[in-house]
């Protein structure tokens, strides 16, 4: 007996756009935004459970401003993300199609 | 709203979070983009059509296709369909071995059971059953390998997420609307022996058992990896059920010993002749004065082109090939041609029992069906549809 299931569909899925990359990319989105959520939802109830325990003070993330050390690398990595995501395109020739 | 029953699986705060999402989404689908979808057709198709070309569901469907308001909701309706799969089976694979235990320890060796479990290996499954994985399940209800008893749990546990709470408690709304209609409708049967025929993990078969505590109830199916998973899951919620793998086509009662043939979003499953054969073993089971009810999607004759070309999405997009046929059969020739007399025939448009007042529920089955656009569609405003026919 296995003890995972599979993921693959019989019969497939259908597309509805035009181009059925679109179709590709939102599904992609929706997964990639089920991840954010779950994120999301992680942090906040990190934060819930420290001032529940009086770790954390309810406005102190609110209030909470970088050193500007820490700041500068903060800054340097939010554009780092952005050509990292940007550049996950880079290689796909709009012009050349599969034969 | 959560599982309550023995096999329900303790998921991390990611699996949960990621089930609300998938919930949400299909939510936001199913009532906002759906209202927006319905309003786009209304001021751009509907009130131009002066040569009234939009006659029926088809019609509609083909002009609708190229609306940017159809595609968006059709290509987020299925992406959200993946994705109740995707992170149910994330939770199910990660607690594989738990399920599979919990099952084993709650099927026992049927000594202690309440109900019991008949599988039959040597039953064949027609072609049709196994073409496409139905609502783009992986796996569909059997499972694609021996995985135990996991496609019943992906299916649950699925069901649970795809219906955003619509459905009762342990997903029963549907069994407990269906068995108080026929308590509060026929109050003269006392039903002895009730079958729930496409029962897969019994979900609407357990409440008959509630609402009539004497009478043998039995589930058949034929995904046996289902069954398994309904019996430990009857058991776990001490509910006493048999669970059978049979054939609709080929029921193991005896002529006139049943006393109800149910089921419940069943027939949109099969291929038309399968319908056929279906409702005439019920007819042949059913004792003079038996009771046969379906819960089912309304027929497209009922609706409106539009909310005929709505439900028939599933249809075309959402791996339900025989949905669109069953709807556009005539459901009391359907049973009249399976032996039931036409003026027997019965249908009604009722709210969710476990949601409103009994009295409320009793007053709307008292009055005759009305159709409208929540009838069948599932939405904060869901309606049941059901359909049946008593035999003389």
């Amino acid at each position: 007996m296995e003890q995972e299931v599979g993921r693959s569909v019989k019969g497939g899925r259908a597309s509805f756009f035009n181009n059925h990359e679109v179709d590709q990319l939102l599904a992609m989105l929706m997964r990639v935004t089920s991840e954010h959520w779950a994120l999301k939802e992680r942090v906040l109830a990190v934060e819930a459970l420290l001032v529940q325990q009086n770790i954390l003070l309810p406005d102190s993330l609110d209030n909470y401003v970088a050193a500007d050390e820490e700041q500068t690398r903060l800054d340097l990595e939010s554009v780092n993300l952005i050509r990292s995501v940007l550049e996950a395109s880079q290689n796909i020739d709009s012009k050349k199609r599969q034969p | 709203m959560a599982l309550t029953h023995g096999l329900k699986i303790d998921k991390s705060i990611d699996q949960k979070s990621k089930e609300r999402f998938a919930s949400s989404l299909r939510g936001y689908v199913l009532n906002d983009l759906a209202t927006e979808m319905r309003a786009d057709f209304e001021r751009n198709l509907a009130a131009k059509d002066s040569n009234l070309s939009l006659l029926d569901g088809t019609a509609v469907h083909k002009a609708m296709k190229q609306r940017p308001k159809f595609q968006l909701y059709s290509s987020l309706r299925c992406a959200a369909q993946e994705l109740v799969w995707h992170t149910v089976i994330d939770s199910i694979n990660s607690n594989a071995g738990h399920i599979q235990e919990c099952g084993k320890e709650l099927i026992g060796n049927g000594s202690d059971s309440l109900g019991s479990l008949m599988l039959d290996e040597t039953l064949e499954s027609p072609d049709y059953y196994s073409a496409v994985d139905v609502h783009l399940m992986p796996g569909n209800y059997q499972g694609k390998n021996d995985t135990g008893i996991l496609p019943g749990a992906v299916y649950d546990n699925g069901f649970n997420v795809f219906a955003f709470g619509a459905m009762g408690t342990d997903l029963d709304d549907i069994g407990c609307s269906m068995a108080n209609f026929v308590r509060l409708k026929f109050p003269e049967l006392k039903p002895k022996v009730i079958v729930d025929v496409g029962c897969t993990i019994g979900h609407n078969t357990l409440p008959w058992k509630q609402v009539f505590p004497e009478a043998n109830v039995s589930g058949i199916d034929m995904a046996g990896a289902c069954l398994k998973y309904a019996h430990a899951r009857a058991e776990s919620l001490g509910i006493q059920v048999d669970f059978l793998q049979q054939n609709s086509s080929h029921l193991s009662f005896a002529d006139n010993s049943v006393d109800v043939v149910f089921s419940s979003m069943f027939l949109h499953e099969l291929p038309k002749p399968y319908i056929k054969q279906f409702l005439a073993e019920a007819h042949r089971v059913l004792k003079p004065g038996g009771i046969m009810l379906h819960m089912e999607l309304p027929p497209n004759s009922a609706l409106t082109p539009y909310d005929s070309f709505y439900l028939d999405w599933d249809s075309y997009y959402n791996n339900e090939p025989f949905y669109k046929g069953f709807r556009d059969q005539d459901y009391n020739k359907l049973c009249s041609e399976a032996g039931f007399a036409p003026s027997s025939f019965f249908q009604s448009v009722m709210p969710r029992y476990t949601y409103v007042p009994e009295e409320d529920f009793k007053a709307v089955i008292s009055t005759e069906a009305e159709f409208n656009e929540d009838t069948g569609r599932l939405s904060n405003d869901i309606q049941w549809y059901g359909f049946g026919s008593q035999k003389l």
